[in-house]
């Protein structure tokens, strides 16, 4: 005896294949979804390069075919297979994601949500090493690898904020200075507001 | 859907990931509250499942598909969390300070020291213990642009309003009666272990606030959420209070999962259970040292849903439908014939929404992710390659998602939501439930005020709590059997039993009353633990050649008075012996224990002096003979004890102590007879009647001193080792049943050490009286399913293997893995609690100093014995200092 499910994850997020287009028999045809990747790489890239070609040229040539038409195409193709390292992802959305990674989603996480001031987050160089474990962090986080280079360049500055420290300086005073203070104080509130004393003096 | 969540969806990145992270408005009991969403939470509480028979663990499957059946339409989170069992959370169970009707009682300190010892030993092990919550969400709350607006008219009140509190507290203990009964037993998660599973997150270590009025908000609440966590590509760094790196973490997608889940052999969430990283690493640890194997305790995140019906039916024919569209437009074009893929698929959406309409399956979709946490780099990786290898074996893949540790981190985070959801998975519910993730091992008390005796050491580890006085208080069975092989550690257990029931802290103020009947003579270490725990104990050594033993279990000592004289009677004639002479003499022994009866004091040997006037005032030979018989019979040995002339009796303990009694050589003295057999006392000789006479003088005074009203109300235990050698007589037998079943009545506990099974399981009495075992290793197959019968074990071959190997001695070292083959793991058993769980269990001492106390090897007891003889000279030669002194004194004086 024993129990069995199953995975449905393949059959409910099938993903359809284009077998015709504009009534022209596309075979096997590609995925839906690289179709509209590619329309949409195919016209994002030629809303860069038309353009100028137009204004420093005469317009796209025949000798000119593989500039407009092989970068989309190469996206499209390689940008839509399937990473090695996660099957359930494209190279293009990876790639989109190291992107966001590096200008947004590295963005550190203080006090669940406090305002990350610029000095609190990871810099840019660990960013882009960080991806290659050879971040500064990565050492820090190591002390096996700090021990095998102890030189101070090595030595990553901790990137949390400087400590604080308080240095209370005890001042002593003399009774004659807070009875001062206590006369001043009275005179002060004796005294009317200064608003009225100009009224009076006006008047 | 918007153009942005068009092109997100079209390139793979939908879902919230831009999100704030959680922002925390207040932690009440079973109940997180944030800006966003009011969460509810439990606890799922542990199935001791390591054990169970596969048609149980079917039925348990079942059951927990049942289960989910009550999370549909809502959005839940189940989170696991290791943490360690801590000495001071242990010590606060135990309520030390509780008063009972009786006050305080004199060894107070005793206890302290006795327990403290415990919990500082739970510290030194440090015994990691996983707690499993549900997080099931009751509704959503304001959004973040209604936030902003009501903040411009500075309404933003931060505070939880107390009418939306109570509302939402009475949802949580709405659903949560309704989760209560399912096979997870769930209970509302306290505050303190909520605010702990968030700051836990932080990995800093801090104190948690104390609830006001069971809540946690604002400014504790703010401070228990400080931490700094830096995300890096494929791990997170949390930075401590100083700014330093306190530890390193990854979180893994599970990104895929075979077509079909089955159990056993799949539990995909239980296999993280004892988890260990390889020993052969090469790589060192801070000082140089080979890092070793380590415990990965890698933890499990998953949110899910369980849609209703109708949507799980809509959402199937959708797939089905395009499928099938697939298929019609292939075959009208070139391709001809669709994709394997799309067939398959539209076969399987077509089966699903056959079972989805006559319900024989739920659709569950998830979203699981694994954290691990580590100290370095090093011991990430290792423990990844650990998470990863498990998970391969199992065909599921276990990915690092690089670039997303942010917000895979972030919604592993109670009260938050899911960030990445194009890793989901789409399963049927027994598919999930293939998880096991409430399995594990669990046995013993709930009651928090019961003292440990171990650990269980299955799948997961939690502390076993036991006291041998516990089933009586509660009016079940009065008996605890150890059973299995010699040198296993089944006397040391009892040893420390017997302690914890005189310390125990539900004693309140009772005195409780203990007898240890120890006649193979290794359990005197008892007697110094004892002493050394200042624990009152009464040691008494009944040696047969000893002449100062001479009528120490004299009938009319040891038994109630009423019963006295029946007892003494049939105690001379069964000396006597079964003869021509026993019958002929019968009648003159009667009248011998009358005359003796009616004496001031009266004596077994005052009745043998009184049948010597009658066979002197008697010309019958019978009464001479009867009279010599038992004079020679009670001069010497067993005999002795219970009818010879007292000399320099000590007196039988009848207070609230622990009473070890010694009788060296008693059991094995006595004549054996197969279980369900009588032997005829015909047939023994004079030393084994003497010997049955001694036993029914020894078990006749302790059942009069258990049922003394001096003693009614108190915890009463009877611990009797080797009591296969009791069992193989007629008269131990009947104690024994006797004891067993009147003993629950009289609040009289029995611990029996036996090393024979099939003796206690045969004995029909008996075994129903049973409420708990203990079962150590068993060599043959016979013995071994007669454990696995009553430990309620299914009695395979899986079973009888780890009864089998349950003193298979294993090392963390490979190393001294040669070594380890010589050694016995001793102290390891299968526990069957009272509510008929059973799991595999370490009793533990819980510091060396017992450990060599309770020590029933012979050089321990040699060497106890040389101690003693040592501190005896030493005793003497002090008190002989003092008389000198004393001399001294007085001469000078």
């Amino acid at each position: 005896m024993s129990r069995t499910g199953r995975t449905l994850t393949r059959t409910i997020e099938i993903e359809p294949r284009q077998h015709d287009l504009f009534g022209m028999d596309l075979g096997e045809g590609p995925l839906r979804g690289q179709l509209v990747f590619g329309m949409l790489c195919f016209a994002v890239w030629l809303a860069i390069t038309l353009p100028p070609s137009f204004l420093f040229g005469s317009g796209p040539s025949p000798n000119s075919a593989l500039w407009f038409l092989a970068p989309p195409a190469a996206l499209t193709v390689l940008g839509w297979r399937r990473t090695d390292e996660n099957p359930r992802r494209r190279k293009v959305t990876q790639g989109l994601l190291a992107l966001r990674y590096v200008i947004s989603g590295h963005e550190p996480i203080v006090t669940m949500g406090r305002h990350v001031a610029r000095s609190d987050a990871v810099r840019l160089r660990d960013r882009v090493a960080g991806r290659f474990g050879k971040g500064d962090l990565l050492a820090l986080a190591d002390p096996t690898r700090l021990h095998k280079a102890p030189t101070k360049q090595r030595q990553a500055r901790p990137r949390g904020n400087p400590r604080v420290t308080f240095r209370p300086v005890a001042r002593t005073y003399g009774t004659d200075y807070t009875a001062r203070v206590v006369q001043q104080e009275r005179r002060h509130k004796a005294r009317p507001p200064r608003r009225h004393a100009k009224k009076e003096k006006a008047a | 859907m918007s153009i942005k969540e068009k092109a997100g969806a079209l390139l793979g990145l939908t879902g919230d990931r831009d999100a704030q992270p959680p922002t925390y408005r207040a932690i009440a009991p079973g109940l997180t509250v944030t800006d966003d969403a009011a969460w509810a939470w439990y606890e799922v509480a542990s199935t001791n499942s390591d054990l169970l028979g596969q048609v149980a663990r079917d039925q348990e499957q079942d059951k927990a598909d049942i289960a989910l059946g009550q999370l549909a339409g809502r959005e839940w989170h189940l989170k696991g969390l290791w943490g360690h069992v801590s000495g001071s959370t242990y010590l606060t169970g135990l309520d030390l300070d509780a008063e009972g009707d009786q006050g305080r009682i004199p060894d107070e300190d005793a206890r302290r020291v006795w327990h403290a010892e415990r919990a500082d030993d739970l510290d030194h092990i440090s015994l990691p213990t996983k707690k499993r919550l549900l997080g099931v969400k009751l509704r959503e709350r304001d959004g973040a642009n209604r936030r902003k607006v009501k903040s411009a008219f500075g309404l933003d009140d931060r505070r939880i309003p107390d009418a939306e509190l109570r509302q939402l507290q009475a949802a949580v203990q709405q659903l949560g009666h309704k989760l209560n009964r399912t096979v997870w037993k769930v209970r509302i998660a306290a505050t303190e272990d909520l605010a702990w599973s968030i700051a836990r997150e932080l990995h800093r270590d801090t104190a948690l606030p104390v609830p006001e009025q069971d809540v946690i908000s604002g400014a504790p609440l703010h401070r228990l959420c400080s931490g700094k966590v830096m995300p890096m590509s494929d791990h997170l760094v949390f930075l401590g209070a100083d700014g330093r790196p306190a530890g390193v973490a990854a979180v893994l997608a599970l990104t895929d999962f075979p077509d079909e889940v089955s159990t056993p052999g799949q539990e995909w969430l239980a296999v993280l259970n004892g988890l260990e990283t390889s020993a052969l690493s090469d790589d060192l640890d801070a000082d140089g040292m080979p890092r070793g194997a380590m415990s990965v305790l890698a933890e499990e995140s998953v949110r899910g849903i369980v849609p209703k019906s109708r949507a799980a039916l809509k959402r199937v024919d959708d797939a089905r439908k395009t499928a099938k569209e697939q298929r019609k437009s292939a075959e009208k074009g070139a391709a001809g014939e669709p994709d394997d893929d799309i067939t398959q698929a539209e076969d399987e959406a077509r089966e699903t929404l056959q079972r989805l309409k006559r319900r024989e399956t739920r659709l569950v979709h998830t979203h699981p992710r694994i954290v691990v946490s580590a100290a370095d780099r090093i011991d990430l990786e290792a423990k990844i390659t650990a998470v990863q290898a498990a998970y391969e074996d199992m065909g599921i893949t276990a990915t690092v998602c690089v670039d997303e540790q942010r917000e895979l981190w972030l919604e592993t985070l109670p009260g938050d939501r899911v960030r990445v959801p194009d890793l989901g998975h789409w399963q049927e519910s027994s598919a999930f439930t293939a998880s096991w993730f409430w399995g594990g091992a669990a046995v013993g008390s709930k009651d928090a005020r019961i003292p440990c005796i171990g650990y269980t050491t299955g799948s997961t580890q939690s502390l076993v709590r036991f006291l041998a006085t516990e089933s009586v208080e509660y009016g079940d069975a009065p008996v605890i059997a150890l059973t299995g092989r010699t040198r296993r550690g089944k006397t040391t257990a009892m040893q420390l039993m017997l302690l914890d029931v005189m310390l125990a802290p539900t004693n309140y103020g009772r005195m409780p009353w203990a007898v240890l009947i120890d006649s193979k003579g290794d359990a005197g270490g008892i007697a110094a633990a004892a002493a050394e725990y200042d624990v009152p104990c009464n040691p008494l050594r009944i040696d047969e050649n000893a002449q100062a033993m001479s009528g120490q279990l004299d009938g009319f000592l040891t038994s109630d008075p009423d019963h006295a004289a029946e007892t003494v009677r049939d105690q001379l004639r069964l000396l006597l012996g079964s003869g021509e002479l026993a019958q002929k003499g019968s009648h003159y022994v009667t009248r011998a224990v009358a005359f003796a009866a009616e004496e001031p004091k009266p004596r077994a040997w005052k009745a043998i002096r009184a049948l010597g006037k009658i066979a002197e005032g008697s010309s019958d030979q019978v009464a001479r003979d009867v009279y010599e018989t038992l004079r020679a019979v009670t001069r010497s040995g067993w005999g002795r004890l219970v009818a010879g002339e007292e000399d320099q009796r000590v007196e039988m303990p009848t207070d609230s102590t622990l009473t070890v009694l010694e009788v060296p050589g008693l059991f094995q003295a006595l004549p054996e007879a197969e279980p369900g057999t009588r032997t005829s006392p015909d047939d023994w000789d004079d030393r084994q009647r003497a010997a049955v006479a001694v036993l029914r003088g020894l078990l006749s005074w302790c059942t009069t001193v258990a049922a003394a009203r001096s003693l009614r109300g108190r915890p009463k235990v009877i611990a009797v080792p080797e009591v296969h050698l009791l069992t193989a007589t007629q008269d131990g037998r009947a104690f024994l049943t006797q004891q067993a079943r009147m003993g629950a009545a009289a609040g009289l506990s029995m611990i029996l050490d036996t090393q024979d099974v099939s003796g206690i399981a045969s004995m029909i009495g008996l075994a129903e009286s049973i409420s708990a075992v203990f079962g150590f290793a068993q060599a043959t197959e016979s013995e071994q399913r007669r454990l696995a019968s009553m430990v309620g074990l299914h009695e395979d071959e899986d079973t009888l293997s780890v009864i089998n190997n349950l003193d298979t001695y294993v090392s963390a070292d490979l190393a001294a893995e040669g070594e380890s083959e010589n050694l016995v793991r001793r102290g390891h058993c299968i526990y069957r609690d009272r509510r008929d769980q059973a799991a595999t269990v370490q009793f533990r001492l819980p510091s060396q100093c017992l450990i060599d106390l309770l020590n029933t090897s012979a050089a321990a007891q040699a060497a106890r014995y040389e101690d003693e003889e040592r501190r005896a000279a030493e005793r003497e030669r002090i008190h002989g200092d003092e008389d000198d002194e004393g001399e001294v004194y007085a001469d000078a004086g």
